[in-house]
């Protein structure tokens, strides 16, 4: 997880408006139109991810490694997004059930 | 002692709440090298400060890091489903049925649905359960479980949350109170 991610390039056509919004990007951070572009697609695919993640499609630890991080920021993008992950109340419920007198 | 093998998600959560040392004192813990990677080594690359206090407790506790060994029935079910894991959760899992382990603490949805939906379902201890459990046990005072699921207030679902303190309340109504004590 530690190694820098290869990249790919990719034909892409891209709305004018989005180009404009990666160039307004661009001019206010100091860097380039395609990592203004990069940035807005990771923005895209952390959401995403989070979504699929709070669905229970992906886990905690495939999240970090789609995102390229750690799963400890994957629970700090959760909070940040106020976007509730992990087990519910009828998941304690079956642990409790499943876990009876593994301390006996 | 039972034996059970974490996952990062249910490490790094139950390690925010206080109660690892209570549980690493409880349970024979096991933790594949690519969970003790996510939690631990890339944590700590990137600044978390959990991930240095993880490390601590866990060295000084005494788990043992175990090598990620492949497991066909492991396979076989991560293959079935619908769901994608990272490599943590697939080393516990094979972990968890090479080593013959009791159970797997976790808090990951995904990777709930998969434990639980095995055929020979695998027992998931989810952090506000082993809390209680731990308290059950005289592993932690009320108090103590009281706080440590108070420190899990962000980062385990409100609901479940709200089910372990109506279990630790439900215990602390049925002990026995010392004699000359009002009920």
């Amino acid at each position: 997880m530690s190694e820098t991610k290869p990249t790919k390039p990719y034909p892409l056509r891209i709305p004018e408006n989005l180009m404009e919004l990666a160039e307004a990007k661009g001019r206010s951070e100091r860097t380039d139109r395609a990592t203004a572009l990069r940035q807005l697609l990771y923005a895209g695919a952390e959401g995403y991810a989070m979504e699929l993640l709070s669905r229970g499609r992906i886990s905690s630890g495939k999240a970090a490694e789609l995102l390229d991080t750690s799963v400890h920021r994957v629970h700090e993008i959760a909070r940040e997004r106020s976007i509730e992950i992990g087990a519910n109340a009828e998941d304690h419920r079956r642990s409790r059930e499943a876990t009876t007198g593994l301390l006996r | 002692m039972s034996t059970i093998v974490v996952d990062a998600d249910g490490l790094i959560k139950l390690g925010k709440s206080g109660a690892l040392p209570a549980l690493l004192s409880a349970f024979v813990v096991l933790v594949p090298e690519a969970v003790w990677a996510e939690a631990v080594e890339e944590g700590k690359r990137r600044m978390y400060e959990d991930a240095h206090v993880l490390q601590r407790e866990l060295v000084d506790g005494g788990v043992e890091v175990v090598e990620d060994v492949p497991s066909e029935e492991a396979e076989v079910l991560l293959r079935e489903s619908t769901a994608s894991f990272g490599a943590g959760e697939r080393a516990a899992l094979s972990v968890f049925f090479v080593r013959g382990a009791d159970a797997v603490l976790t808090d990951d949805r995904a990777f709930i649905g998969l434990l639980s939906g095995a055929e020979r379902p695998v027992p998931a201890l989810v952090p506000t359960a082993a809390i209680v459990a731990l308290a059950e046990a005289g592993r932690m005072s009320f108090e103590e479980a009281q706080e440590a699921l108070g420190r899990m207030e962000q980062s385990v679902r409100e609901d479940a949350l709200e089910a372990a303190v109506e279990d630790l309340n439900a215990m602390r109504k049925t002990e026995p109170k010392p004699e000359g004590e009002e009920r």
